[in-house]
């Protein structure tokens, strides 16, 4: 606890110190598309987790090590690239109870701020766009550096009827674990 | 005729094992959701199958000479299965697709057609917790009356060709 503290106070006043001595903005990072996942977990009555991935997005990340608040992540999802490794399934989803790909084809997350909690994980705030409804929402990612580049690690819940998706409920159950995995390269 | 009757049976045999697949999924969670939907939607479209086969089935057993009816009971219980089977090939999918519209699920009931691609189908009645269950009850209990009529039916045709020794079964030989 005492030595966490520490490590904590030595990392914001090194973010402190070098706050002042980092450029304006954060570099841009390329996020690595054969290392990204994002993938999403959801329970259902009577069923083991159902898990499923979205297979195409467009993402970018800028990061600032020095001064983490300072970094950036943006991720449009399409909808329609949803896969359940269940094509009937995958159908069903697509559909007017769940993502309506047909009148909202894109899922969207622009992050606006990251509040650093240890050297190791960020808090990740911004607005999620689904269905046409925007909210913000917050997820925690895992930081590990690898050489230059970055391995994050973001998790985080959302409850689906937030954004007036209401398809299966209740024997679906409302909340959604979200997991995006990606590696992001200096360039 | 032929062709439809063996159509019917490979689709019934093959709706029957389907439904009893699907259904044991909470067997030691046997199956995972998506699993389970795969199941089911297959079950649906078998079962639509049935009912749009249905009229034409009975259009054509109208249409063929029936073979002599056997005197006595034998004869009364052979018309009173056959009726009961053409009534159960009409009453497994229409209770389906009232128990599919009355779930509080809502799932569409979707069409796959060749080259217009998924319709759905129209809700029968309104989605209902009390009427799903009463439905879904139904369809059970006339699932088993349907084992038990095709079992008599097998039997009947079984007993044609080995002890009356007559060209009943030959009629329906593929």
């Amino acid at each position: 606890m005492l030595r966490n503290s520490v490590v904590l106070c030595a990392a914001s006043l090194v973010a402190l110190a070098l706050a002042p001595l980092s450029p304006a903005a954060a570099a841009a990072y390329r996020v690595e598309t054969g290392q990204t996942h994002i993938d999403f977990a959801i329970g259902a009555k009577g069923y083991p987790v159902t898990r499923g991935e979205f297979h195409r997005f467009n993402a970018s990340v800028a990061i600032d090590a020095a001064a983490p608040a300072k970094s950036q992540v943006a991720f449009d999802v399409a909808a329609a690239s949803i896969d359940t490794h269940a094509p009937l399934l995958d159908d069903y989803v697509r559909g007017a109870g769940f993502l309506d790909t047909a009148h909202h084809p894109g899922i969207a997350f622009h992050s606006t701020t990251v509040r650093q909690m240890n050297d190791r994980t960020v808090e990740l705030a911004g607005n999620l766009s689904l269905l046409g409804v925007t909210r913000p929402e917050t997820f925690r990612v895992t930081v590990t550096p690898e050489g230059t580049a970055f391995r994050l690690v973001a998790q985080g819940e959302i409850r689906r009827s937030d954004f007036g998706m209401t398809g299966g409920l209740p024997l679906v159950s409302d909340t959604v674990t979200i997991t995006v995995s990606t590696l992001a390269l200096a360039q | 005729m032929r062709l439809l009757h063996w159509t019917m049976a490979g689709l019934v045999l093959t709706l029957l094992a389907l439904g009893f697949v699907m259904t044991q999924g909470t067997l030691g969670g046997a199956f995972d959701l998506a699993t389970s939907f795969t199941l089911y939607q297959w079950h649906k479209w078998i079962g639509l199958l049935v009912l749009a086969l249905w009229l034409p089935r009975l259009v054509a057993r109208g249409a063929t000479q029936a073979p002599a009816a056997l005197a006595g009971w034998q004869g009364r219980a052979a018309r009173a299965a056959h009726g009961g089977l053409y009534v159960l090939m009409l009453a497994m999918p229409v209770t389906g697709w009232l128990a599919t519209s009355a779930s509080p699920l809502h799932l569409p009931l979707l069409v796959p057609l060749p080259v217009l691609g998924p319709v759905a189908l129209p809700d029968l009645i309104a989605p209902d917790a009390r009427a799903y269950a009463l439905l879904s009850t139904a369809h059970e209990i006339l699932a088993f009356a349907l084992i038990g009529l095709v079992a008599l039916h097998v039997a009947g045709a079984a007993r044609h060709a080995l002890v009356n020794r007559d060209d009943t079964l030959r009629r329906m030989a593929p």
